[in-house]
């Protein structure tokens, strides 16, 4: 569907940015994307372990951040640059998982293997990094997620260790709270993060299948969303994120047969409005240059009919979700297709006559 | 032996991925060539040129010192028909030099068979890489698979080197003829004995080596050397594998091609002079090929799979040029934008094996093809 | 516990599964062999998430896999499933329907075969063929999709009959004709390329246009049949159980001579394969009943180390053993990848005929490879199965070197080597006189040696 109006709120697909790629021009396996104060996109790609034909062992292959602009329409995306690679050195990550941007414009990419976050500058220089670990307890910990509120406080959560941590930007610890369980303030492997305009925490609380709220020093508000498959039920939510207006953004993995993922929006009060699937018929520029230079892919898409394109439209696995608030855009980090899918917000929407 | 002619030795260096033919024997006065490549073209000023029509691409130096020692052939427009543009598929083709079903013998593997038929050597064929590639498989042929020259062997895990020798006598005595029962136990006995022969064989060679050119510090340059190291110890190896890449440049190609041509030119350059500083480069050959070329028009950072490459062949003994016509890059000509090859690589596989090895090419390719005369 | 219940119920879970540890036989052995036989059959586990390996290695799964992976997915099933004996008859059936990316390239399309097989390869036979001559994979690999109605193609047809069901020397030239006949129109949708926004599905498609409607003749029935009509009657040919049979009792019981000498070598247990052959036929092509019968069978229970271990078993148990790698951590691709270094890559057999098991698994490289493996595992003291035997060690409190090689031999198995073979171990156990823990570092060392000597035996490539 590609405009959704609910609720007095009109959701209109913009358009789709991004292909697969290995460097350069595209993604591999985009997890998280986040946005500086210049208006660059930081987008880590987790790479993959290996390809095809050679023989030898590569892992973390595509492991990298790009850093693009988009545009307010299709085809006006700018590739930047990109930074870090695979490893265990200075600014390097085995495990990209999130990404935030701090008030100065300093980029946090948390590593879930390493359980680090590496921080760059804007243009992506290696500053420093730090454990984000409350201590090295020796237990099995996953750094998911980050998020920074306007203090420059940095939250992140732990898929592993069932928990959210909470850091001065300076790293040094301050807080955590969680636990492995199902009752209201535990969690079951906590992955995505987001901090609203009045500086509470939402947690995408993925195999409890929901988000929940929480004050900036960790008490429980509220819960978001409940178990399911049907509308607005959440199934192994992923990314949250939150609008100046306080409509929830929720991507999860809801294994709808061969299209998993979709995106539930629920008001400030946690009242389900609608649901996104995904609208990405038209090709992105990046993608359409591929297209473009390989004829027998011109070709064969041609003959593929219209609802066999389903699977290239839909959401695959997003794993992002980042709300552009300068421009009243969602954007969706469509994972397993190495793109993002962009949704304008639009106030003012009429809809048109049936009878037009 | 008593010969003190040596024998022909066949090197192969696999350029995995699927090299980009059109940016590394350029056509640069080709205009089709610029319009093509509008993202990944090289600039002219930087081509190294080798006539008025083609140049290697820029980090490809080394390789044009060896042109200019008419050392290095260059066969254009290799390939086969219907180029399936599958990494595997496109290998396997080259691999089983069977286009046309599954092929599960390596023209390698028949090569080894026919030349040590009794299995008296076991390092005959040595394959620098931790899998057994398709072209040196055959069943009942032994070929040593070496990953690392320096730390090849059985339980290489042990560190302490004399603990490590006790325990390899022991697994010598628990693998003798004397313990086992049965065919297989036995079959089992014989060839856990032949793994420590191969071992021993080709743990003696860095040892025997002694050599003033200093290889670049990159994976290619170490199998190179593992390479003329075993080479120079004159342990009877007539076939040398190894690969590089990946060459799959997709994306970001500009960075990625450099990088790679850096690394194979020196790498190749540092194992020329090195065989030839020890009067060991007379009886080597080295073939270069890659499973395809990619499409003549770039998309935007990279380039995808296509169908006809170019191969190379490096030695002292071959005849230095150019083999074959440069494909047309006319639109009219190509064939779902790709280059459509002219020569088949079973007729490069033909020459090496008659004019180089000196075997019937005809059962190890399967076929009879056309034979340049590289040599 | 008595021993020989530890070593029957290791040789059940080596066969039926990928091997278990020490305390997991154990508590295996208090349910009782029968018992255990019916949970294997009928396993209450949960199957496995998928998207729990998907959250850390997005890369493993469609529709954004990436080639090259080995088979990280189904390396992670194997070592993590609750429900071996499924996973077991997984790999079975890869072993027989072989597909692979050679051809097709297309890794989410035989992992989704592998899935089909996880999902039906317990029931029924007859419904695992129709499954198979629907797959796309299997479509493409075997080129039906160039079977039309004007222009036939024999290769599934074929197939279907020499490796997939009979066995040759049961039917005719005309008989793979009529049989490839009553397959056109069998195919699949055209999918988008793969390029630029990852990989998409292959739906099989029935086309009644293009489909041979004329009548057929196949192992003297004739008839206008359809694909499904031909597997009704190749189910019913008394060769398709035999065949099945001995594909069972060379995967699960004990070496067998490879495929393409069937018609000429009689099988190792005639016995054997006519109780199988029997119990096939009975259920009506059950696996799971024939599977009953297998398992339960003196034949079976009696064939301890009687075949070797293929290179899934080696990787797979070995990582069982040491315990440490259930987690989907970075490396996976190279782990997945290990069987193909001992000749068996995964997903990508060298042909329709799948691997040539037994002896010829083992070659000179091979054998290195598999060595070197599972000595590095096993030497690798800190890795909780290997942490286990060595507490187990300790709690014997300081043993002479006779104990000390027994007692590995026994946690390493039970292992079964031969006196000499013993003997040889001791000659190497004795210089260093009894294991004594007052220096705990030394005797764990001389444990992680002697365990990677033992991994190092003939004796120990076999399953």
């Amino acid at each position: 569907m590609l405009t959704q109006v609910a609720a007095g709120r009109t959701y209109d697909y913009s358009h789709s940015v991004g292909r697969g790629a290995q460097s350069g021009m595209g993604f591999s396996q985009p997890v998280a994307a986040a946005q500086g104060p210049n208006g660059v996109v930081y987008v880590v790609n987790r790479g993959s372990e290996g390809i095809s034909n050679v023989s030898w062992n590569r892992i973390g292959y595509g492991a990298r951040v790009s850093q693009i602009t988009i545009g307010p329409e299709w085809g006006q995306e700018e590739f930047l640059g990109e930074f870090s690679k695979y490893g265990d050195g200075n600014g390097e990550f085995i495990w990209g998982s999130g990404v935030a941007v701090d008030s100065q414009g300093r980029v946090y990419v948390s590593d879930e293997w390493l359980n680090q976050i590496n921080v760059y500058d804007a243009e992506g220089n290696f500053l420093n990094r730090w454990s984000a670990l409350e201590s090295d307890d020796g237990g099995e910990h996953g750094t998911a997620n980050i998020a920074i509120d306007a203090d420059d406080n940095i939250y992140v959560t732990d898929g592993r260790s069932h928990e959210v941590r909470k850091f001065a930007s300076d790293g040094k610890f301050i807080a955590s709270w969680g636990g492995r369980g199902s009752d209201n303030g535990q969690f079951n492997a906590p992955w995505g993060i987001t901090i609203d305009q009045a500086g509470n925490v939402y947690v995408a609380d993925h195999r409890n299948h929901r988000v929940q709220k929480f004050t900036a020093d960790g008490k429980w508000l509220a819960s978001i969303g409940s178990p399911g498959a049907g509308r607005g039920q959440l199934h192994l939510p992923t990314a949250v994120a939150v609008d100046p207006q306080g409509d929830v953004y929720v991507a999860d993995w809801s294994d709808n047969g061969q299209h998993p993922g979709r995106v539930h929006i629920f008001d400030a009060e946690g009242d389900y409005i609608i649901t996104l699937i995904g609208d990405a018929m038209e090709l992105s520029s990046w993608a359409k240059l591929t297209v473009d230079a390989n004829a027998d892919y011109l070709k064969r898409r041609r003959e593929v009919n219209l609802q066999n394109m389903e699977s290239e439209w839909r959401f695959a696995l997003p794993t992002g979700l980042m709300y552009d608030a300068a421009n009243n855009r969602l954007l969706v980090v469509d994972s397993q297709r190495s793109r993002f899918q962009i949704y304008n917000k639009v106030s003012g929407y009429m809809v048109p006559q049936m009878n037009l | 032996m008593a010969s003190t002619k040596k024998d022909p030795v066949l090197v192969v260096l696999q350029l995995t991925g699927g090299n980009d033919y059109l940016n590394t024997v350029i056509p640069f006065t080709d205009p089709l060539y610029r319009d093509n490549r509008p993202a990944v073209g090289v600039a002219d000023e930087r081509i190294l040129k080798l006539n008025d029509k083609v140049g290697l691409h820029p980090t490809m130096g080394p390789m044009k010192n060896l042109w200019d020692q008419g050392n290095l052939a260059i066969i254009h427009g290799v390939g086969y028909a219907n180029s399936p543009r599958s990494h595997f598929r496109s290998m396997d083709i080259w691999h089983t030099c069977e286009p046309d079903k599954l092929g599960t013998e390596g023209w390698l593997g028949r090569a080894t068979k026919e030349i040590d038929p009794n299995k008296e050597n076991v390092v005959t064929t040595v394959s620098f890489g931790p899998s057994l590639p398709r072209a040196l498989a055959l069943p009942g042929v032994p070929v040593a698979c070496v990953d690392d020259l320096d730390n090849f062997g059985l339980l290489t895990g042990i560190s302490e080197a004399e603990q490590r020798d006790k325990i390899l006598d022991r697994f010598t005595r628990l693998y003798s003829p004397t313990i086992g029962t049965g065919a297989v136990m036995d079959y089992l006995g014989q060839t856990g004995l032949d793994s420590m022969k191969a071992a021993d064989i080709l743990n003696v060679a860095p040892g025997m080596y002694s050599s003033s050119i200093e290889y670049p510090d990159t994976t290619i340059a170490s199998k190179l050397k593992g390479i003329s190291q075993v080479h120079q110890a004159n342990l009877g190896t007539r076939i040398f594998y190894c690969d590089h890449g990946s060459f799959d440049s997709h994306s970001n190609q500009v960075g990625m091609h450099d990088k790679l041509w850096v690394d194979v030119s020196q790498a190749v350059e540092s194992f020329f002079d090195d065989l030839r500083e020890n009067d060991a480069a007379d009886n080597v050959i080295m073939l270069m090929f890659t499973e395809f070329g990619r499409r003549v028009h770039d998309n935007g950072s990279g380039t995808d799979h296509g169908a006809g490459g170019v191969a190379f062949l490096a030695g002292d003994a071959i005849k230095g040029g150019e083999y074959g016509e440069y494909p047309s890059l006319r639109p009219e000509h190509l064939e779902q934008g790709d280059l459509v090859p002219h020569t088949d690589f079973r007729s490069i596989y033909t020459s090496i094996v008659e004019d180089w090895m000196g075997m019937d090419a005809q059962p190890l390719v399967g076929g009879v093809f056309e034979k340049p005369a590289y040599f | 516990m008595a021993n020989q219940d530890i070593a029957l119920m290791a040789h059940l879970m080596r066969r039926a599964g990928f091997g278990a540890t020490r305390e997991e036989l154990e508590a295996l052995c208090e349910k009782g062999y029968e018992n255990v036989v019916e949970e294997l059959l009928n396993p209450t586990e949960e199957p496995l998430d998928r998207f729990e390996m998907m959250r850390y290695q997005p890369w493993t799964w469609r529709p954004g896999t990436l080639p090259g992976m080995g088979a990280a997915e189904w390396l992670w099933w194997m070592l993590n499933t609750r429900r071996p004996l499924e996973e077991k008859m997984t790999l079975f059936w890869h072993h027989i329907f072989a597909t692979g990316v050679s051809k097709v390239d297309h890794y989410d399309e035989i992992q989704n075969m592998i899935t089909m097989f996880r999902e039906k390869g317990m029931g029924n036979y007859r419904e695992l063929l129709v499954e198979i001559a629907r797959n796309p994979a299997m479509i493409y690999w075997l080129d039906n999709n160039e079977n039309h109605a004007d222009a036939v193609n024999e290769n599934w047809g074929r197939e279907l009959l020499e490796l997939f069901s009979m066995g040759v020397g049961n039917y005719t030239e005309v008989d793979v004709r009529e049989c490839s006949r009553a397959f056109t129109g069998w195919t699949f949708e055209a999918k988008l390329p793969r390029g630029p926004l990852g990989r998409h599905d292959w739906h099989f498609e029935y086309r009644p246009e293009d489909h041979d409607n004329g009548e057929k003749t196949f192992l003297g029935e004739t008839g206008n049949f359809n694909g499904e009509d031909i597997i009704d009657i190749v189910c019913q040919h008394p060769a398709t159980a035999g065949f099945v049979a001995r594909h069972l009792y060379n995967f699960f019981v004990a070496d067998e001579a490879q495929v393409p000498a069937w018609q000429v070598t009689p099988p190792v247990d005639e016995d054997a394969i006519d109780a199988l052959t029997d119990a096939f036929i009975d259920s009506g092509y059950d696996m799971k009943e024939t599977l009953r019968v297998l398992f339960n069978s003196d034949f079976f229970k009696n064939a301890r180390f009687a075949k070797l271990k293929s290179p899934a078993e080696v990787v797979v148990g070995t990582l069982k053993l040491v315990g440490g790698a259930e987690f989907p951590a970075p490396g996976i691709g190279d782990l997945s990848r290990q069987p193909n270094y001992m000749g068996q890559d995964l997903l990508n057999p060298p042909s329709v005929e799948g691997w040539h098991t037994g002896a010829e698994w083992i070659n000179s490289g091979s054998l290195m490879r598999r060595i070197n493996f599972t000595a590095d595992m096993v030497g690798d003291v800190s890795r909780p199965g290997v942490q286990s035997i060595v507490s187990r060690l300790r709690s014997q409190g300081d043993v002479g070197p006779e104990q000390f090689v027994d007692t590995c031999l026994d946690l390493m198995g039970p292992l079964d080597v031969s006196a000499d073979t013993r003997q040889e171990l001791l000659d190497h156990a004795v210089p260093g006189g009894s294991l004594t823990w007052s220096n705990e570092a030394a005797a764990t060392e001389r444990v992680s040696e002697l365990l990677q000597l033992i991994v190092s035996l003939r004796d120990y490539q076999y399953a």
